[in-house]
């Protein structure tokens, strides 16, 4: 019976409805993983420890097109297009200021506990104001050169979504 | 039933060569453009099994993809130099001798505007370049570039990173 049911399941009959089937499943396969869920392969140091080279997850496309990201999301940035973007923790929105003190990262004057950092950092960043419709995002491994770390603010129009896990 | 699954299959195989024959002969210049950023990826990555005919080949596709003089603003490299053509290409043979390959991928161009001699378009380009130690280091940068019409021919003559935070 079970031979029977896995027989039919890897070699089906080719018949109108099993093309129908075939198509549903293309369609929906297409539409969520197109559309609402698109997988990617993270690959760089950025976002170490919290996410690995290497690691696979999902970029939620609908996270956002409700509700603006707010401080402590992890996003994902576009750079021009959405086959390639950037994995970055928003640290504040618009009208927020933003500066690093030895190594700390301190908003609108307070200093901000942040346990997803884990390594050693020295960054020294003078205050900046985020305008309205943008986010400063910042990755969580602070230990590299403050020179060498892609961070800052940018356009709410650039955030494609947030990863799911 | 079976009529109606024999017309889907039709009109879907009509649709399909339909799209072909459109993809073929009637090529927008945004396509065009796409297809030089992919062309230009493919003719700046290298492997270290190239033989030097193959190394010809390869200077040759980069030269016929760049303008007699070519804009390079690289913030990354802090580079930023106007170069002739044979300039960019004898620089890229010369990256052999640090890397053992070097391999270039375009993504996401995206035309920002397109007259009848001059067009603007920008890209993510990712570059894995592997040293001859074997470590290997990657590189996303969007980029923005600039071609103008030589000869019927796209070419680029400017190539600028673009930021996409402002720190």
């Amino acid at each position: 019976m079970i031979v029977d049911w896995l027989k039919r399941f890897f070699f089906p009959t080719p018949s109108r409805w099993f093309f129908l089937r075939l198509g549903c499943v293309a369609l929906a396969a297409y539409i969520f993983f197109g559309h609402v869920c698109r997988p990617m392969r993270i690959s760089g140091l950025s976002m170490l420890p919290t996410y690995h080279t290497g690691q696979v997850n999902l970029c939620n496309l609908w996270k956002y097109r409700f509700s603006p990201p707010q401080a402590g999301d992890v996003v994902m940035v576009r750079l021009t297009g959405d086959s390639v973007m950037y994995l970055k923790r928003v640290v504040a929105v618009g009208g927020q200021t933003v500066e690093f003190r030895k190594g700390v990262l301190w908003v609108d004057g307070h200093p901000v506990e942040e346990d997803y950092v884990k390594g050693p950092c020295d960054w020294e960043l003078a205050p900046r104001k985020v305008r309205l419709g943008n986010v400063y995002v910042v990755g969580d491994n602070r230990s590299v050169d403050i020179e060498k770390h892609d961070f800052g603010q940018t356009s709410l129009n650039n955030i494609a979504g947030g990863p799911v896990w | 039933m079976k009529k109606i699954f024999t017309t889907a299959l039709l009109i879907i195989a009509g649709a399909g060569i339909a799209l072909f024959v459109w993809k073929r002969f009637f090529t927008s210049e945004e396509a065009v453009i796409a297809k030089r950023c992919r062309a230009l990826g493919e003719a700046a990555s290298f492997s270290g099994d190239d033989g030097l005919a193959a190394i010809a080949i390869r200077g040759e596709r980069l030269k016929s993809l760049l303008a007699d003089t070519c804009r390079v603003r690289l913030r990354t490299y802090e580079m930023n130099e106007t170069f002739s053509r044979d300039e960019i290409v004898s620089r890229h043979v010369a990256l052999r001798q640090y890397w053992s390959s070097l391999s270039i991928h375009v993504y996401d161009s995206v035309v920002l505007e397109v007259g009848k001699a001059e067009a603007a378009v920008h890209f993510t380009a990712r570059a894995t370049a592997v040293e001859k130690s074997g470590r290997r280091n990657i590189q996303t940068v969007p980029v923005w570039a600039s071609l103008k019409k030589v000869d019927g021919t796209w070419r680029f003559e400017e190539f600028r990173e673009e930021n996409v935070f402002e720190k």
